[in-house]
């Protein structure tokens, strides 16, 4: 198994006005070293749920989360949140208000990578293809697509070997899309970083990944290559998606 | 294009005291049509909408003019306007619901909008209502109009705004992003209800970022930016053939599905120039230079 | 544009009236022409001239004297006791908001007891069994004014929690203590101010109150609630004695009710901004 990451039997159901409803009912599936996986369904479908869960932002009910062959546990260590870091659909909601771009992201890579650590800044912004300078601004005063590649910058700054991106170009115009899309594709490229997408945008994720895994109502109806998911659909949800897709 | 358009702009101009933010946008919108305008954000395509309708108090109108139903608008007065605007304009927010308040019933929102313009009959409303909800695929709407804004999901009040703009018999709908906030799914949905909307000769005019929606829905497309229209095409013309370099890049930016990694388009460039007819209906910016035309 | 420029004015206005009543309260000792607790048997019940100009009470002391003392007693037990509140009842609801839980069903339990008596009742109550004396009279205020900063800092905890902020700080390894102090507070901060600020005015009419039913501070420390009850006996022979008091705590309390109501106008303002 050349799996970094793999999930097994993940479940998590909420109480929400006197009813359970089950987020993520038994998930289970792989993801490849230096694969970009898809991860498609309308909203409420658990996408979002499923990326908290596999960051540690919430405990599962049910099922193991393997990282290396190795179970993580819901507390997640320093050197866990070294390795995996999570993306948001807000860009401008995913900074401290009240802080510079420079600070939030200062902040993180300090909790990261100890205080003795040197944040190289500069080269950190050019990667993701922003001028330094536009650091120093709060995160309201910058556009969606900065903001979003300011927080790409952030969950870049200790080199992790898995992103996970929540719906990051949903808020986005195309131009910007577009941006972001070509940064995690040259980011996958030149440091090998695997990575989960999970978008409601068909289209979206048949650019940019490898393989995709179909989701309604918290659990996995189809999971395969691109390609094949695009050309020969076995379920029915997934039928209706790629029918949903208007093309130009 | 229509001989009597419903709207027609006429060189229009418009800012926020500071410089324009768009200038010299000038197009016609027949009845039953749909335009769509796309351009990045920023391009100046909601400063365009906000103009047109006139009823918030900036941006400022700062050279041109609007024709709305054969009527000037920078004859009439503030007030005259925004009537004309209520009465003649349907909105549609990307925010859904952003038209209602969230805990009143959509029956009591209905009818006192209704009742403002005065085209309120008891003993239409039901019927009118079923009409228009079954045009748009909406099911069980008794139930829906006993229901509350913020019981429903986002497609589905958007699609109940689309409804009460079709209940209001107005003339032109504006929308701004109307598909953006919601689902895959949902948004074909509402893209379906807007062509079947039209069927009745509300013309439409859609600012969006979104590609796909626009080559869906539209008849014609207009391409915006830094201000101004760059590229103004009937929608299959334009997506097929598009001439101008600004509508190339941003046609690059659009995901396919199944295609290739989308390109960003350069926003540096700055275009200038007159919209000239170069094939009939096809309208490209280009720069006029001893009577010469380059593009630029 | 203007709303903001006038709430801007108004609430400068409101901040220099404050301060300068705190000044007083602060320079009090300095101010003073007489000494407060100086009685004088030849003197009593003077009315109003131009040494004692708000007169002398029963004892011959100086009412005026006594007022700008009673200023230091007053405003500076309610900032205090404001201040400290503010800060266990903010700390407490973080707490409960942020770990949530058996933690928070524990504090919140605690409120909900708190809440369960009026404030001024419960106070009397805990104010008569601890015996009199400004500290005792500020425990007892402060036993259930900490619930409504409590009460508050959950709520905006718990709204601000799932913030993708929030989310990115903790994954990028802050402790909680980190995010608590550095990104949930200052965000929060606005609203618990605008509190504290108009609870100023309640905390001054409730050690007040305690103070005029004897189980505040006592004699011969100056306080005006105390004053009031002092001299009330001898209304018709001195009415500037109960007046002066009266009519300070009712200036104070005001500004200190229009200083809140400012705060939160600006506020408010800039927010929709």
């Amino acid at each position: 198994m050349d799996g970094i990451l793999s999930v097994k039997g993940l479940s998590k159901s909420y109480e929400r006005a006197g009813h359970r409803i089950n987020a993520v009912e038994n998930v289970s599936f792989e993801l490849r070293s230096g694969e970009i996986l898809g991860v498609v369904g309308s909203s409420g479908s658990g996408k979002s749920t499923l990326l908290r869960l596999i960051c540690g932002l919430e405990k599962p009910d049910a099922g193991h989360i393997y990282f290396d062959g190795r179970a993580l546990s819901p507390e997640r260590s320093i050197s866990d949140k070294r390795e995996m870091q999570m993306i948001f659909q807000d860009p401008a909601a995913s900074f401290h208000p009240r802080r510079t771009i420079q600070s939030s992201i200062g902040d993180a890579f300090f909790s990261l990578m100890g205080r003795g650590a040197e944040l190289d800044l500069d080269t950190l912004c050019l990667e993701v293809g922003l001028s330094p300078e536009l650091a120093q601004h709060y995160p309201r005063s910058l556009s969606g697509g900065q903001c979003q590649r300011f927080a790409i910058a952030r969950a870049i700054v200790s080199s992790p070997r898995v992103l996970l991106c929540d719906e990051i170009t949903s808020a986005l115009d195309v131009s910007s899309q577009a941006q972001i899309l070509t940064l995690l594709s040259s980011l996958r490229k030149e440091k090998g970083v695997s990575m989960i997408f999970v978008s409601h945008d068909l289209a979206v994720v048949s650019t940019l990944c490898d393989r995709v895994i179909v989701m309604q109502s918290g659990a996995v109806v189809e999971e395969g290559k691109t390609e094949d998911i695009i050309s020969a659909p076995q379920n029915e949800y997934t039928k209706e998606l790629i029918a949903s897709v208007m093309e130009i | 294009m229509n001989s009597n358009p419903i709207l027609s702009l006429e060189g229009l101009c418009a800012g926020y005291g500071n410089g324009d933010v768009i200038s010299d946008i000038s197009f016609s919108l027949g009845r039953g049509e749909a335009l769509c305008v796309v351009g990045q954000s920023g391009c100046g395509k909601s400063t365009l909408l906000k103009s047109i309708l006139g009823v918030f108090d900036l941006p400022k109108i700062t050279g041109g003019d609007i024709v709305f139903d054969s009527q000037r608008l920078s004859e009439l007065s503030p007030r005259q306007r925004a009537r004309l605007s209520s009465s003649g304009m349907g909105l549609i927010f990307q925010t859904p619901g952003a038209a209602f308040n969230p805990i009143r019933s959509y029956k009591k929102q209905f009818i006192e909008t209704l009742k403002s313009r005065g085209t309120y009959d008891k003993s239409t409303f039901l019927p009118l209502i079923r009409d228009v909800f079954a045009r748009l695929g909406l099911e069980r709407y008794e139930r829906i109009l006993a229901s509350c804004p913020y019981e429903m999901s986002g497609g589905m009040n958007q699609r109940i705004a689309l409804a009460l703009v079709m209940l209001m018999q107005q003339k032109l709908l504006l929308a701004d992003e109307p598909t953006s906030a919601l689902d895959a799914a949902t948004r074909r949905t509402v893209a379906d209800e807007l062509i079947s909307m039209r069927s009745d000769g509300l013309a439409q005019l859609i600012v969006t970022h979104d590609l796909a929606l626009a080559a869906y829905i539209a008849d014609r497309i207009a391409v915006m930016h830094r201000g101004r229209i760059v590229e103004l095409a009937p929608a299959r013309e334009l997506l097929d053939a598009p001439l101008h370099p600004y509508t190339r890049a941003l046609l690059k930016t659009a995901p396919r599905l199944g295609g290739a990694l989308p390109t960003a388009a350069a926003d540096t460039e700055v275009y200038s120039g007159q919209l000239i007819e170069c094939s009939p209906g096809h309208y490209i910016l280009k720069e006029v230079q001893h009577g010469r035309h380059t593009e630029r | 544009m203007l709303a903001r420029k006038r709430s801007r004015q108004r609430l400068i206005l409101f901040l220099i009236l404050a301060a300068a009543l705190m000044l007083i309260g602060l320079l009090a000792p300095l101010i003073v022409p007489n000494d407060p607790n100086a009685t004088n048997a030849a003197h009593m019940n003077a009315s109003p001239d131009t040494e004692h100009i708000f007169g002398t009470d029963r004892y011959g002391r100086c009412v005026f004297s006594r007022v700008i003392m009673g200023a230091r007693t007053s405003i500076f037990s309610a900032v205090i006791l404001v201040a400290s509140t503010f800060a266990l009842g903010t700390a407490l609801g973080m707490i409960a908001g942020w770990y949530g839980g058996a933690v928070d069903s524990v504090i919140m339990r605690i409120v909900d007891i708190m809440l369960a008596f009026p404030q001024m009742v419960l106070a009397v109550a805990v104010a008569g069994i601890l015996g009199g004396g400004m500290i005792n009279a500020m425990l007892a205020m402060g036993l259930s004014g900490w619930t409504l900063y409590a009460r508050l800092a959950r709520a905006q905890v718990i709204a601000m929690k799932k913030e993708p902020f929030i989310s990115a700080a903790r994954l990028s390894g802050c402790s909680d203590t980190k995010i608590m102090l550095h990104y949930l507070l200052p965000c929060m901060l606005g609203p618990l101010v605008v509190n504290a600020a108009t609870q100023l005015g309640v905390m001054m009419i409730g050690i007040a109150g305690l103070s005029f039913l004897g189980i505040g501070v006592t004699e011969p420390h100056a306080e005006w609630g105390s004053m009031i009850n002092q001299s009330r006996a001898y209304m018709q022979i001195a009415p500037w004695a109960t007046l002066a008091p009266a009519g300070a705590t009712v200036i104070t309390v005001m500004v200190f009710n229009c200083l809140g109501d400012c705060l939160r106008d600006y506020l408010d303002v800039e927010a929709a901004k």
